[in-house]
């Protein structure tokens, strides 16, 4: 009696090992990428939603999201700058979404305590009211401003990263600073005189 | 209290965070209350600079590399070879245009098929009143298409035979008894009389004598009750 044999094509086995192969050095090649660019998405929405938890999350989407694209974004500059814009548009959307939540309850909630201790610290005061005005910002000249502010980007790089003229993005910083400048000039008065 | 005159371009001195130069410096040389309010600015503008580098340089959780890393290896593969959704749009709407005009197409043609079966078998003619033998004169009313239509045709009968049968049936006509012979008489002698051609002939050599009838004998009626409906 003849014995029957359960057997793979070959062409079939060849294929399935090549795209699980293709696939792993596509995996691999992603994972260096995140190593490089993981802290710069975390520290865009970092500065746009001052919250650890919040840029955490939005991070981690905006890198999934990255590696979905992946096989568009191998060029480093390319994935780089949309990076950025991924993670800063989800970041906005985060904290927009925070503010009407936090509107709403409000609405229901007690008044919140105003602070009566005089001896609060100027510079937390200073703080507060520098996020507010960040966040008042409109948004190309906020992004241009964070990425300034990063440790290690100078004007050229964020040009770079953003795929905008040296002149742009030094005009935009400009008026980004000197923005702030006019919402704040009044706090620091206070702030000295107290 | 700066001079009015250097206000506006110390502000734009310190926030370009640059030197300042020629008319300006001589006079920021000279000058306390603009050397004053230069430094306030800069100042400012520092504190800025410092306010900003916390949140713009916050140090990186380690679980976030983590949870990315377990989250590609669940599976989410990057998408290649997706097509790009204007694609299937574009694609979808030739699809249902292209079965709207199959199925209009369709539709017609039925309904000129139907159309042209109704006039070719349920048109009548004057001369022969079976309709058979006719030729194949078109009729257009609606009302004809219309009426054969809704009419209840049995299944497994062709529709052909169907109005064929039903436009050759003769008129039933309730007559007393003993008038069924003059009636039949009268019929044969219809169908017997040679064919008019109404345009030339003689309209008064055509018609056919009136027929004599006698008077009608009406038997006196008996009254009967019917067995199934006698009361109980």
């Amino acid at each position: 009696m003849q014995e029957l044999v359960l057997i793979q094509p070959r062409g079939a086995a060849g294929t399935e090992w090549t795209s699980e192969a293709a696939s792993a050095a596509v995996r691999r090649e992603f994972e260096e990428r995140l190593a490089e660019c993981g802290p710069l998405a975390y520290r865009v929405a970092r500065g746009v939603l001052r919250n650890s938890a919040d840029a955490e999350d939005v991070a981690q989407e905006a890198l999934l999201r990255a590696y979905r694209r992946f096989h568009r974004l191998r060029d480093r500059n390319r994935f780089r700058a949309w990076l950025v814009r991924i993670t800063f548009r989800l970041a906005l959307d985060r904290a927009r979404s925070a503010k009407r939540r936090e509107q709403r309850e409000t609405l229901w909630a007690q008044p919140v305590p105003r602070p009566t201790t005089e001896d609060l610290a100027a510079s937390s005061e200073f703080q507060a009211h520098l996020d507010r005005a960040v966040e008042a910002l409109p948004e190309k000249l906020r992004l241009v401003l964070l990425l300034s502010a990063m440790e290690g980007h100078t004007q050229e790089e964020v040009a770079a990263i953003l795929g905008l003229p040296l002149g742009t993005v030094k005009s935009r910083l400009f008026f980004a600073r000197k923005q702030l400048a006019e919402k704040l000039r009044c706090h620091v008065k206070n702030i000295k005189r107290r | 209290m700066p001079c009015e005159k250097y206000q506006a371009a110390l502000i734009e001195l310190a926030a370009a965070d640059a030197e300042a130069g020629g008319e300006l410096r001589t006079h920021l040389d000279g000058c306390i209350s603009c050397r004053a309010a230069l430094a306030a600015e800069q100042a400012l503008f520092d504190a800025i600079d410092v306010g900003l580098r916390p949140s713009a340089n916050a140090e990186l959780p380690p679980s976030l590399l983590a949870n990315v890393s377990a989250r590609l290896a669940e599976g989410s593969a990057p998408q290649r070879g997706w097509l790009p959704v204007w694609v299937l749009a574009a694609a979808t709407a030739v699809m249902v245009v292209g079965i709207v005009g199959v199925q209009r197409g369709w539709r017609a043609k039925t309904e000129q098929a139907s159309k042209d079966l109704t006039v070719l078998e349920s048109s009548p003619s004057a001369d022969t009143p079976s309709g058979k033998g006719m030729g194949a004169k078109k009729l257009s009313t609606s009302s004809v298409r219309t009426t054969i239509r809704r009419r209840a045709v049995p299944a497994g009968v062709p529709l052909s035979e169907t109005l064929t049968s039903a436009t050759a049936v003769e008129p039933e006509v309730l007559v007393a008894p003993d008038q069924e012979l003059l009636l039949a008489e009268y019929a044969r002698a219809l169908q017997n009389r040679p064919p008019v051609n109404r345009a030339s002939a003689n309209p008064e050599a055509s018609l056919i004598e009136p027929m004599q009838l006698g008077p009608i004998e009406i038997a006196q009626l008996e009254v009967k009750p019917l067995p199934d409906l006698q009361p109980k």
